[in-house]
């Protein structure tokens, strides 16, 4: 065998094994977010969701989108969606979770690929949120929203395609039998519902 | 026309079958003695019995894996309902919290950190 | 041979005993079948049968008495069955009938054909319970015994059953007269 043959028998595996390993090196929008479940005893109500793709597909599957436009809105959304997690924790008293708790999310947020989109804080009602995406390209990939306030601590981790303003248009089309009331009561005390495209909105770079 | 029981009797009077019938009685017995024994005949619902079996387990089995195929369906509608209501629940949830997000923005009037281009 | 050294040796396999016991006892129990079915054949077949089922089931036979018991209630079931399966009860032309065999004696020939043709087209259990009656020579209480019937009722058919016969040969005898003239 000649050299330039053992040349591109090597070129050759190294691609392979390159191909092979890509997927492993695609970044992954799923954030851990086991070192929250601790909350969950001081908590005086928790919705903690966790619905990887395979449970998306099979809750789209019974929906009954022939009949309610509504539902057909929701399976839209869930189409694409390789996961959805939610840790929602409503304490009675205040500082019932730390900053460290919140910075182990908001760390993993720094990595590759994450980028915030939104961030409010508010020192009056220490109120601090913050909405995160992940691009390929285009296209949003991930999402995180993160709502730390004083009696309440939010961490909602979207994976896969998801369109923001189809989210965020949802709001009145849910009927949920036993949901999530507060969430309820924040949404019909909004008068307005939020349009992403009409917003004027300063650009900033990211501050992190 | 009349008859005695004795014209009965006389009718009716015993025949001998004849030379050489307890000779034909006795070549029988010995053939049925040097006959291989036949297996034991079996009535015709002991012949059919095997069959019933097949049938029955067949019948069970299909039963079986009707009833099992309802159940998992069943189970896996309960699967998914549940499944559905966690993913509603879960878009409500993220739904009201990005609206909190946008509205707080608003009502500030601060200078959001919006990044409009990226959405 | 002693007729109870004979059974004694029958009962232990002895073979040659066995044929005599046949020997002794075929003109009966042929003569219920032949009786019984009108078919010298199959009257034959019947009998060797039943000698046949005796040799396998002689050690269940207690004695002489329950020998003859037993061969003509054994021979008796066998014809019914037999009859039963065949049927053998039909309407038969008497001049077609074969000539009886000469039994010699003082009764009329002609007469004891009549009777055992016309004895042919009676009901299976009344044809045994004549045969039994009059080739046997058996009582009611007996013959109520062997076809497992109240006495009384073998005793009422039997009466009644002469009667019929009498009618039967009557009729019979009448049709064969006018087909003559």
């Amino acid at each position: 065998m000649t050299n330039k043959r053992i040349h591109i028998a090597l070129w050759t595996g190294a691609i392979m094994i390159f191909a092979w390993a890509m997927p492993g090196f695609a970044q992954n929008a799923r954030l851990e977010l086991k070192n929250l479940e601790k909350l969950s005893s001081k908590a005086s109500e928790v919705h903690d969701i966790t619905l990887d793709g395979a449970m998306l597909q099979l809750a789209s599957k019974f929906m009954n989108a022939a009949d309610d436009p509504d539902a057909a809105e929701v399976k839209d959304i869930l189409k694409d969606l390789k996961g959805i997690y939610v840790k929602n924790f409503e304490f009675d008293q205040p500082n019932q979770y730390s900053q460290a708790d919140v910075q182990a999310i908001r760390a993993q947020l720094t990595g590759p690929g994450w980028q915030r989109i939104v961030e409010s804080r508010s020192e009056h009602s220490r109120e601090h949120d913050e909405i995160y995406v992940m691009k390929q390209g285009k296209a949003i990939t991930g999402l995180a929203i993160l709502v730390a306030e004083p009696t309440e601590l939010t961490v909602v981790n979207i994976v896969g395609p998801i369109d923001i303003n189809k989210l965020a248009a949802l709001q009145g089309h849910f009927n949920i039998p036993g949901g999530d009331d507060s969430s309820d009561k924040k949404m019909k005390d909004q008068s307005t519902k939020p349009q992403l495209q009409k917003r004027e909105a300063a650009h900033e770079p990211r501050d992190n | 026309m009349h008859f005695s029981e004795d014209d009965l009797r006389a009718a009716l009077k015993r025949q001998d079958p004849g030379e050489g019938f307890a000779q034909r009685v006795m070549a029988r017995v010995n053939q049925a003695e040097s006959a291989p024994e036949k297996p034991p005949r079996r009535v015709w619902f002991l012949r059919l019995r095997p069959a019933l079996v097949a049938v029955a387990a067949v019948l069970l089995l299909v039963i079986g894996l009707v009833v099992g195929y309802q159940q998992e369906q069943v189970a896996q509608q309960a699967r998914a309902r549940k499944a559905e209501q966690q993913a509603v629940l879960a878009l409500r949830i993220a739904n009201a919290k990005l609206n909190r997000v946008f509205e707080r923005v608003n009502q500030r009037q601060t200078v959001p950190k919006v990044q409009r281009e990226s959405l | 041979m002693d007729e109870s050294f004979q059974f004694r040796s029958a009962l232990q396999g002895d073979t040659a005993a066995f044929a005599d016991l046949i020997r002794q006892h075929q003109a009966m129990v042929f003569s219920i079948a032949l009786h019984y079915l009108q078919d010298r054949a199959l009257a034959e077949d019947i009998a060797q049968e039943v000698f046949l089922e005796l040799y396998q089931k002689i050690r269940t036979i207690e004695s002489e008495k329950h020998l003859l018991c037993w061969l003509r209630r054994v021979a008796a079931n066998r014809c019914i069955d037999q009859g039963r399966r065949k049927k053998t009860r039909r309407e038969t032309d008497l001049d077609s009938l074969p000539e009886p065999a000469s039994q010699g004696g003082h009764s009329d020939p002609l007469l004891s054909e009549r009777l055992r043709q016309t004895l042919s087209l009676l009901p299976e259990k009344q044809r045994m319970m004549v045969i039994l009656r009059y080739q046997e020579d058996l009582g009611p209480a007996e013959i109520a015994d062997l076809l497992k019937m109240p006495v009384n009722t073998v005793k009422s058919t039997l009466h009644r059953t002469l009667e019929e016969l009498r009618k039967k040969l009557v009729h019979k005898i009448g049709e064969v007269r006018y087909a003559l003239f």
